[in-house]
Protein backbone atom coordinates (compact mmCIF):
# COMPACT_ATOMS: atom_id res chain seq x y z
CA UNK A 1 0.00 0.00 0.00
CA UNK A 2 2.89 2.18 0.43
CA UNK A 3 3.85 4.90 3.18
CA UNK A 4 0.84 5.23 5.54
CA UNK A 5 2.58 6.67 8.81
CA UNK A 6 3.56 9.84 9.02
CA UNK A 7 5.48 12.24 11.26
CA UNK A 8 3.15 14.99 12.06
CA UNK A 9 5.68 17.71 9.83
CA UNK A 10 4.74 15.58 6.75
CA UNK A 11 0.83 15.08 7.07
CA UNK A 12 1.20 19.15 7.84
CA UNK A 13 2.44 19.26 4.71
CA UNK A 14 -0.17 16.91 2.84
CA UNK A 15 -2.40 19.23 4.37
CA UNK A 16 -0.61 22.33 3.28
CA UNK A 17 -1.01 20.86 -0.30
CA UNK A 18 -4.25 20.51 -0.09
CA UNK A 19 -5.23 16.83 0.35
CA UNK A 20 -8.21 15.11 1.45
CA UNK A 21 -6.75 12.88 4.30
CA UNK A 22 -8.49 10.21 6.49
CA UNK A 23 -5.95 10.36 9.76
CA UNK A 24 -5.81 8.02 12.58
CA UNK A 25 -3.80 8.75 15.63
CA UNK A 26 -2.61 9.90 19.15
CA UNK A 27 -4.62 13.29 20.58
CA UNK A 28 -1.13 15.12 20.96
CA UNK A 29 -0.66 14.89 16.85
CA UNK A 30 -3.74 15.33 15.67
CA UNK A 31 -3.87 18.68 18.06
CA UNK A 32 -1.00 20.35 15.92
CA UNK A 33 -2.37 19.90 12.61
CA UNK A 34 -3.69 23.40 10.84
CA UNK A 35 -7.04 23.51 9.13
CA UNK A 36 -7.82 21.23 5.97
CA UNK A 37 -9.68 19.10 4.44
CA UNK A 38 -9.25 16.24 6.68
CA UNK A 39 -10.59 14.58 9.74
CA UNK A 40 -9.73 12.10 12.45
CA UNK A 41 -9.34 10.01 15.34
CA UNK A 42 -7.82 9.17 18.06
CA UNK A 43 -5.98 5.79 18.16
CA UNK A 44 -2.39 4.47 19.29
CA UNK A 45 -3.10 0.95 17.52
CA UNK A 46 -2.23 0.15 13.97
CA UNK A 47 -1.97 -2.81 11.02
CA UNK A 48 0.68 -1.68 8.84
CA UNK A 49 3.48 -2.97 6.10
CA UNK A 50 5.40 -4.00 8.39
CA UNK A 51 2.63 -5.59 11.08
CA UNK A 52 0.79 -4.48 13.92
CA UNK A 53 2.60 -1.99 15.87
CA UNK A 54 1.55 1.01 18.55
CA UNK A 55 2.82 4.39 17.99
CA UNK A 56 2.28 7.65 19.16
CA UNK A 57 5.09 9.09 17.40
CA UNK A 58 3.29 8.51 13.87
CA UNK A 59 -0.16 9.65 12.27
CA UNK A 60 -1.93 6.99 9.94
CA UNK A 61 -3.06 8.69 6.73
CA UNK A 62 -5.44 7.61 4.36
CA UNK A 63 -5.14 9.84 1.05
CA UNK A 64 -8.67 10.56 -0.94
CA UNK A 65 -7.67 10.05 -4.54
CA UNK A 66 -7.58 13.16 -6.86
CA UNK A 67 -10.45 12.05 -9.02
CA UNK A 68 -12.82 12.66 -6.20
CA UNK A 69 -15.10 15.31 -7.02
CA UNK A 70 -15.94 16.95 -3.57
CA UNK A 71 -15.64 16.39 -0.12
CA UNK A 72 -17.58 17.95 2.77
CA UNK A 73 -16.85 17.33 6.67
CA UNK A 74 -19.77 17.50 8.82
CA UNK A 75 -20.22 17.05 12.69
CA UNK A 76 -22.83 15.51 14.37
CA UNK A 77 -24.46 14.85 17.63
CA UNK A 78 -26.63 12.77 19.26
CA UNK A 79 -29.54 14.45 17.92
CA UNK A 80 -28.54 14.88 14.33
CA UNK A 81 -27.03 11.53 13.61
CA UNK A 82 -30.10 10.31 12.52
CA UNK A 83 -29.49 12.25 9.16
CA UNK A 84 -26.02 10.41 8.31
CA UNK A 85 -27.38 8.20 6.20
CA UNK A 86 -29.67 10.56 4.14
CA UNK A 87 -27.13 13.42 3.61
CA UNK A 88 -24.67 11.02 2.10
CA UNK A 89 -24.16 11.56 -1.89
CA UNK A 90 -25.98 10.13 -3.94
CA UNK A 91 -23.07 9.16 -5.72
CA UNK A 92 -20.17 8.17 -3.39
CA UNK A 93 -19.44 7.40 0.21
CA UNK A 94 -19.05 9.01 3.67
CA UNK A 95 -16.50 7.90 6.45
CA UNK A 96 -17.68 8.33 10.08
CA UNK A 97 -15.60 8.21 13.20
CA UNK A 98 -17.08 8.70 16.71
CA UNK A 99 -15.90 8.68 20.21
CA UNK A 100 -16.54 5.74 21.98
CA UNK A 101 -18.65 5.41 24.76
CA UNK A 102 -19.90 8.67 23.40
CA UNK A 103 -24.13 9.10 23.46
CA UNK A 104 -23.23 9.23 19.94
CA UNK A 105 -21.59 5.99 19.73
CA UNK A 106 -24.22 4.32 21.84
CA UNK A 107 -27.25 6.02 20.01
CA UNK A 108 -25.48 5.42 16.59
CA UNK A 109 -25.19 1.14 17.91
CA UNK A 110 -28.24 1.23 18.59
CA UNK A 111 -30.42 2.71 16.47
CA UNK A 112 -28.37 3.33 13.30
CA UNK A 113 -30.63 0.66 11.35
CA UNK A 114 -33.81 2.64 12.20
CA UNK A 115 -32.10 5.90 10.77
CA UNK A 116 -33.76 7.21 7.30
CA UNK A 117 -31.84 6.04 4.08
CA UNK A 118 -30.07 2.88 6.69
CA UNK A 119 -27.55 1.51 4.04
CA UNK A 120 -28.82 2.63 1.04
CA UNK A 121 -25.36 4.57 0.42
CA UNK A 122 -22.13 3.31 1.21
CA UNK A 123 -21.23 4.57 5.01
CA UNK A 124 -17.60 3.12 6.15
CA UNK A 125 -15.73 4.47 9.57
CA UNK A 126 -14.43 3.18 12.92
CA UNK A 127 -14.49 4.02 16.56
CA UNK A 128 -11.83 6.27 17.98
CA UNK A 129 -10.15 5.06 21.18
CA UNK A 130 -7.37 5.85 23.23
CA UNK A 131 -4.09 3.58 24.55
CA UNK A 132 -5.26 0.61 26.54
CA UNK A 133 -2.31 1.71 29.32
CA UNK A 134 -4.94 4.81 30.04
CA UNK A 135 -8.22 2.38 30.46
CA UNK A 136 -10.32 4.21 32.92
CA UNK A 137 -8.97 7.99 32.44
CA UNK A 138 -8.23 8.12 28.64
CA UNK A 139 -10.48 9.78 26.16
CA UNK A 140 -11.39 9.02 22.45
CA UNK A 141 -11.56 11.99 20.76
CA UNK A 142 -12.42 12.94 16.71
CA UNK A 143 -10.98 15.92 15.06
CA UNK A 144 -12.57 17.69 12.10
CA UNK A 145 -10.18 19.47 10.06
CA UNK A 146 -12.78 22.54 9.64
CA UNK A 147 -11.74 24.21 12.28
CA UNK A 148 -10.24 22.46 13.09
CA UNK A 149 -12.17 20.59 16.09
CA UNK A 150 -11.65 18.28 18.44
CA UNK A 151 -14.37 16.62 19.93
CA UNK A 152 -15.14 14.01 22.87
CA UNK A 153 -19.03 13.74 21.87
CA UNK A 154 -20.40 13.47 18.51
CA UNK A 155 -19.19 11.86 14.98
CA UNK A 156 -17.30 13.53 12.45
CA UNK A 157 -18.13 12.86 8.92
CA UNK A 158 -16.53 13.34 5.38
CA UNK A 159 -19.08 13.19 2.60
CA UNK A 160 -17.38 12.31 -0.60
CA UNK A 161 -18.79 12.65 -3.80
CA UNK A 162 -17.46 10.15 -6.59
CA UNK A 163 -17.44 10.92 -10.49
CA UNK A 164 -19.66 8.64 -12.43
CA UNK A 165 -17.64 5.72 -13.61
CA UNK A 166 -16.34 4.97 -9.74
CA UNK A 167 -18.08 3.65 -7.18
CA UNK A 168 -17.28 2.45 -3.67
CA UNK A 169 -17.30 -0.62 -2.21
CA UNK A 170 -17.74 -2.15 1.20
CA UNK A 171 -16.24 -5.05 2.47
CA UNK A 172 -15.81 -7.22 5.66
CA UNK A 173 -13.26 -9.86 6.74
CA UNK A 174 -14.79 -11.73 9.58
CA UNK A 175 -12.51 -14.55 10.51
CA UNK A 176 -15.19 -16.06 13.30
CA UNK A 177 -17.97 -17.96 11.66
CA UNK A 178 -20.78 -19.43 13.84
CA UNK A 179 -19.75 -22.45 15.76
CA UNK A 180 -21.77 -25.47 16.67
CA UNK A 181 -23.75 -24.99 20.03
CA UNK A 182 -26.95 -23.68 21.40
CA UNK A 183 -28.84 -20.78 19.40
CA UNK A 184 -28.74 -17.47 21.45
CA UNK A 185 -31.57 -15.00 21.39
CA UNK A 186 -32.52 -11.76 23.41
CA UNK A 187 -35.58 -10.70 24.46
CA UNK A 188 -34.81 -6.76 24.20
CA UNK A 189 -31.68 -4.37 22.35
CA UNK A 190 -28.81 -3.77 23.94
CA UNK A 191 -25.33 -3.08 25.33
CA UNK A 192 -25.82 -5.76 28.06
CA UNK A 193 -28.48 -8.50 28.91
CA UNK A 194 -28.80 -10.72 31.84
CA UNK A 195 -31.48 -13.27 30.66
CA UNK A 196 -31.10 -14.56 27.32
CA UNK A 197 -33.01 -17.56 25.93
CA UNK A 198 -30.91 -20.46 25.40
CA UNK A 199 -32.59 -22.67 22.19
CA UNK A 200 -35.60 -20.41 23.72
CA UNK A 201 -35.54 -21.47 27.45
CA UNK A 202 -35.17 -18.61 29.74
CA UNK A 203 -31.42 -18.41 31.16
CA UNK A 204 -29.51 -16.17 32.97
CA UNK A 205 -26.69 -15.49 30.26
CA UNK A 206 -23.84 -15.28 32.76
CA UNK A 207 -24.31 -18.69 34.64
CA UNK A 208 -24.81 -20.37 31.19
CA UNK A 209 -21.30 -18.85 30.13
CA UNK A 210 -19.74 -20.04 33.29
CA UNK A 211 -21.28 -23.23 33.05
CA UNK A 212 -20.29 -23.43 29.15
CA UNK A 213 -17.12 -22.13 30.24
CA UNK A 214 -17.26 -20.50 26.76
CA UNK A 215 -14.01 -18.28 26.05
CA UNK A 216 -15.33 -14.36 26.04
CA UNK A 217 -12.22 -13.20 23.76
CA UNK A 218 -14.67 -15.16 21.02
CA UNK A 219 -17.76 -12.94 19.47
CA UNK A 220 -21.50 -14.30 19.67
CA UNK A 221 -22.03 -14.31 15.85
CA UNK A 222 -25.92 -13.14 14.01
CA UNK A 223 -25.82 -14.47 10.55
CA UNK A 224 -27.25 -11.51 8.48
CA UNK A 225 -28.43 -12.99 5.13
CA UNK A 226 -25.01 -14.90 4.68
CA UNK A 227 -23.13 -11.48 6.38
CA UNK A 228 -21.25 -12.43 9.77
CA UNK A 229 -21.81 -10.33 12.09
CA UNK A 230 -20.31 -10.48 15.79
CA UNK A 231 -21.05 -9.18 19.11
CA UNK A 232 -17.88 -9.13 21.46
CA UNK A 233 -17.83 -9.72 25.28
CA UNK A 234 -16.88 -6.96 27.44
CA UNK A 235 -15.32 -8.35 30.81
CA UNK A 236 -17.03 -8.21 33.91
CA UNK A 237 -19.09 -10.03 36.49
CA UNK A 238 -21.60 -11.31 34.33
CA UNK A 239 -23.88 -12.87 36.78
CA UNK A 240 -24.59 -10.24 39.03
CA UNK A 241 -24.65 -6.98 36.48
CA UNK A 242 -25.15 -8.93 33.47
CA UNK A 243 -23.34 -9.66 30.46
CA UNK A 244 -21.72 -6.33 28.65
CA UNK A 245 -20.86 -6.08 25.09
CA UNK A 246 -18.84 -3.88 23.01
CA UNK A 247 -22.38 -3.37 20.32
CA UNK A 248 -25.68 -4.04 21.34
CA UNK A 249 -27.41 -7.68 20.99
CA UNK A 250 -30.75 -7.05 18.87
CA UNK A 251 -34.01 -9.11 19.62
CA UNK A 252 -35.16 -10.81 16.67
CA UNK A 253 -31.47 -12.42 16.02
CA UNK A 254 -30.23 -15.60 16.54
CA UNK A 255 -26.76 -15.86 17.44
CA UNK A 256 -24.34 -18.32 18.53
CA UNK A 257 -20.71 -18.77 20.16
CA UNK A 258 -17.92 -18.37 17.57
CA UNK A 259 -16.17 -21.18 16.30
CA UNK A 260 -12.05 -21.34 17.85
CA UNK A 261 -9.64 -19.96 14.97
CA UNK A 262 -6.33 -21.80 14.91
CA UNK A 263 -4.63 -19.44 12.63
CA UNK A 264 -6.11 -15.94 12.95
CA UNK A 265 -3.30 -14.73 10.38
CA UNK A 266 -3.68 -17.28 8.29
CA UNK A 267 -7.55 -17.04 8.15
CA UNK A 268 -7.35 -13.29 7.13
CA UNK A 269 -4.85 -14.03 4.11
CA UNK A 270 -7.28 -16.84 2.90
CA UNK A 271 -10.38 -14.49 3.23
CA UNK A 272 -8.73 -11.21 1.73
CA UNK A 273 -10.82 -11.14 -1.71
CA UNK A 274 -8.49 -11.50 -4.87
CA UNK A 275 -6.81 -8.20 -6.41
CA UNK A 276 -8.49 -5.84 -4.89
CA UNK A 277 -5.22 -4.31 -2.67
CA UNK A 278 -4.79 -1.75 -4.62
CA UNK A 279 -8.40 -0.42 -4.85
CA UNK A 280 -8.98 -0.56 -0.98
CA UNK A 281 -9.01 3.12 -0.06
CA UNK A 282 -9.35 2.60 3.59
CA UNK A 283 -9.31 -0.05 6.46
CA UNK A 284 -9.34 -0.46 9.90
CA UNK A 285 -9.24 -3.50 11.81
CA UNK A 286 -10.61 -4.80 15.39
CA UNK A 287 -8.77 -3.65 18.61
CA UNK A 288 -9.74 -7.30 20.03
CA UNK A 289 -8.34 -8.63 16.74
CA UNK A 290 -4.79 -6.70 17.53
CA UNK A 291 -4.93 -8.05 20.97
CA UNK A 292 -6.53 -11.23 21.03
CA UNK A 293 -5.13 -12.32 17.79
CA UNK A 294 -1.63 -11.23 18.64
CA UNK A 295 -1.34 -9.25 15.78
CA UNK A 296 1.68 -6.68 16.88
CA UNK A 297 4.28 -7.66 14.78
CA UNK A 298 2.16 -9.44 12.39
CA UNK A 299 0.54 -8.46 8.40
CA UNK A 300 -2.92 -9.13 7.78
CA UNK A 301 -1.92 -7.78 4.04
CA UNK A 302 -4.63 -4.70 4.74
CA UNK A 303 -2.84 -2.17 7.19
CA UNK A 304 -5.04 0.75 9.12
CA UNK A 305 -6.41 1.87 12.44
CA UNK A 306 -7.19 -0.81 15.29
CA UNK A 307 -10.26 0.13 16.48
CA UNK A 308 -12.96 0.86 19.51
CA UNK A 309 -15.13 -0.77 16.53
CA UNK A 310 -15.91 -0.97 12.79
CA UNK A 311 -18.79 0.73 11.19
CA UNK A 312 -19.76 -1.17 7.66
CA UNK A 313 -23.14 0.56 7.30
CA UNK A 314 -23.54 -0.20 10.63
CA UNK A 315 -21.59 -0.77 14.02
CA UNK A 316 -19.50 -4.25 14.27
CA UNK A 317 -17.18 -5.70 15.97
CA UNK A 318 -14.40 -7.97 15.94
CA UNK A 319 -13.95 -6.86 11.78
CA UNK A 320 -11.74 -5.92 9.69
CA UNK A 321 -13.10 -3.35 7.40
CA UNK A 322 -12.28 -2.08 4.36
CA UNK A 323 -13.64 0.54 1.25
CA UNK A 324 -12.30 0.02 -2.37
CA UNK A 325 -13.18 2.06 -5.13
CA UNK A 326 -14.10 0.01 -8.62
CA UNK A 327 -13.60 1.57 -12.00
CA UNK A 328 -16.80 0.93 -13.18
CA UNK A 329 -15.53 1.31 -17.48
CA UNK A 330 -13.02 -1.73 -16.06
CA UNK A 331 -15.86 -3.96 -14.73
CA UNK A 332 -18.63 -3.48 -17.43
CA UNK B 1 -31.99 -1.88 -15.23
CA UNK B 2 -35.82 -2.42 -14.38
CA UNK B 3 -36.47 -2.50 -10.44
CA UNK B 4 -40.06 -3.92 -10.26
CA UNK B 5 -43.01 -1.98 -8.01
CA UNK B 6 -42.77 -2.79 -4.41
CA UNK B 7 -46.29 -4.28 -5.08
CA UNK B 8 -44.46 -7.43 -7.05
CA UNK B 9 -44.80 -10.11 -4.35
CA UNK B 10 -41.60 -11.64 -5.07
CA UNK B 11 -40.39 -8.10 -2.69
CA UNK B 12 -42.29 -9.57 0.32
CA UNK B 13 -41.41 -13.03 -0.24
CA UNK B 14 -37.76 -11.56 0.59
CA UNK B 15 -38.89 -9.15 2.98
CA UNK B 16 -40.86 -12.52 4.74
CA UNK B 17 -37.65 -14.72 4.73
CA UNK B 18 -39.82 -17.02 2.22
CA UNK B 19 -37.17 -16.94 -1.06
CA UNK B 20 -33.35 -16.60 0.54
CA UNK B 21 -30.97 -16.44 -2.03
CA UNK B 22 -27.76 -15.85 -1.61
CA UNK B 23 -27.50 -12.62 -2.17
CA UNK B 24 -23.51 -11.09 -2.54
CA UNK B 25 -23.36 -7.80 -1.56
CA UNK B 26 -22.99 -6.45 1.76
CA UNK B 27 -25.42 -3.97 1.85
CA UNK B 28 -28.41 -6.39 0.50
CA UNK B 29 -27.06 -8.75 3.40
CA UNK B 30 -27.02 -6.66 5.83
CA UNK B 31 -30.33 -4.89 4.89
CA UNK B 32 -31.88 -7.97 4.23
CA UNK B 33 -30.98 -9.10 7.92
CA UNK B 34 -31.86 -6.24 9.37
CA UNK B 35 -35.04 -6.27 8.08
CA UNK B 36 -35.76 -9.55 9.23
CA UNK B 37 -35.07 -8.85 12.77
CA UNK B 38 -37.34 -5.99 12.50
CA UNK B 39 -40.42 -8.20 10.90
CA UNK B 40 -39.55 -10.47 14.05
CA UNK B 41 -40.16 -7.72 16.64
CA UNK B 42 -43.43 -6.35 14.18
CA UNK B 43 -45.00 -8.64 12.19
CA UNK B 44 -48.01 -6.27 11.08
CA UNK B 45 -49.34 -6.02 7.11
CA UNK B 46 -48.38 -2.43 7.51
CA UNK B 47 -44.68 -3.23 8.39
CA UNK B 48 -44.16 -5.82 6.31
CA UNK B 49 -45.47 -3.16 3.34
CA UNK B 50 -42.94 -0.47 5.11
CA UNK B 51 -39.92 -2.75 5.01
CA UNK B 52 -40.80 -4.16 1.42
CA UNK B 53 -40.39 -0.71 0.40
CA UNK B 54 -37.41 -0.06 2.53
CA UNK B 55 -35.75 -3.28 0.12
CA UNK B 56 -37.18 -1.84 -2.91
CA UNK B 57 -35.61 1.53 -2.60
CA UNK B 58 -32.26 0.26 -1.57
CA UNK B 59 -32.27 -1.47 -5.22
CA UNK B 60 -33.36 1.54 -6.59
CA UNK B 61 -31.22 3.71 -6.02
CA UNK B 62 -28.46 0.94 -6.47
CA UNK B 63 -29.49 -0.35 -10.23
CA UNK B 64 -26.82 0.87 -11.75
CA UNK B 65 -24.43 -0.97 -9.60
CA UNK B 66 -23.24 -4.53 -11.30
CA UNK B 67 -23.17 -6.33 -8.00
CA UNK B 68 -26.33 -5.01 -6.90
CA UNK B 69 -27.94 -5.87 -9.96
CA UNK B 70 -26.79 -9.61 -10.02
CA UNK B 71 -28.39 -9.46 -6.65
CA UNK B 72 -31.48 -8.50 -8.44
CA UNK B 73 -31.09 -10.94 -11.29
CA UNK B 74 -31.70 -13.44 -7.79
CA UNK B 75 -34.71 -12.39 -6.81
CA UNK B 76 -36.21 -11.42 -10.40
CA UNK B 77 -34.27 -13.70 -12.86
Amino acid sequence: MGQVMYSVEEVKQLIAQGRKLLLAGDEKLLRQLPPGDWIGGTIPYFMTDEGGTCSREKIYVSELPSYVLKTEITIYDEETIPKVYSDTPDHGFSVIIIPAKSNTHLSFALNAPNYEGFAIHPLVGWISGFHLDDLGRGKAMVFSGAGPEALAEGAVVMHVTLPRNKVADIGIINIFEQGEGDNITFGSDGFSAKATYINGRKRNLGEYISEKHLDKRLPLVADYCGAMINTSFQEGDDREEGVRFYAPVFSGLRYRHAKPVEDPVGRFAALMPADVGDQILFSCNCILNYLYCELEGKQTEITGPATFGEIAYQLLNQTMVYLRIVDLSFER
Amino acid sequence: MNVPPASDPRWSDIVSGKEMPDFGFLAVRILVGTIGRKLAKDQSGANLEKCTRELREFFAQNADLPPVQEDLKKIFG
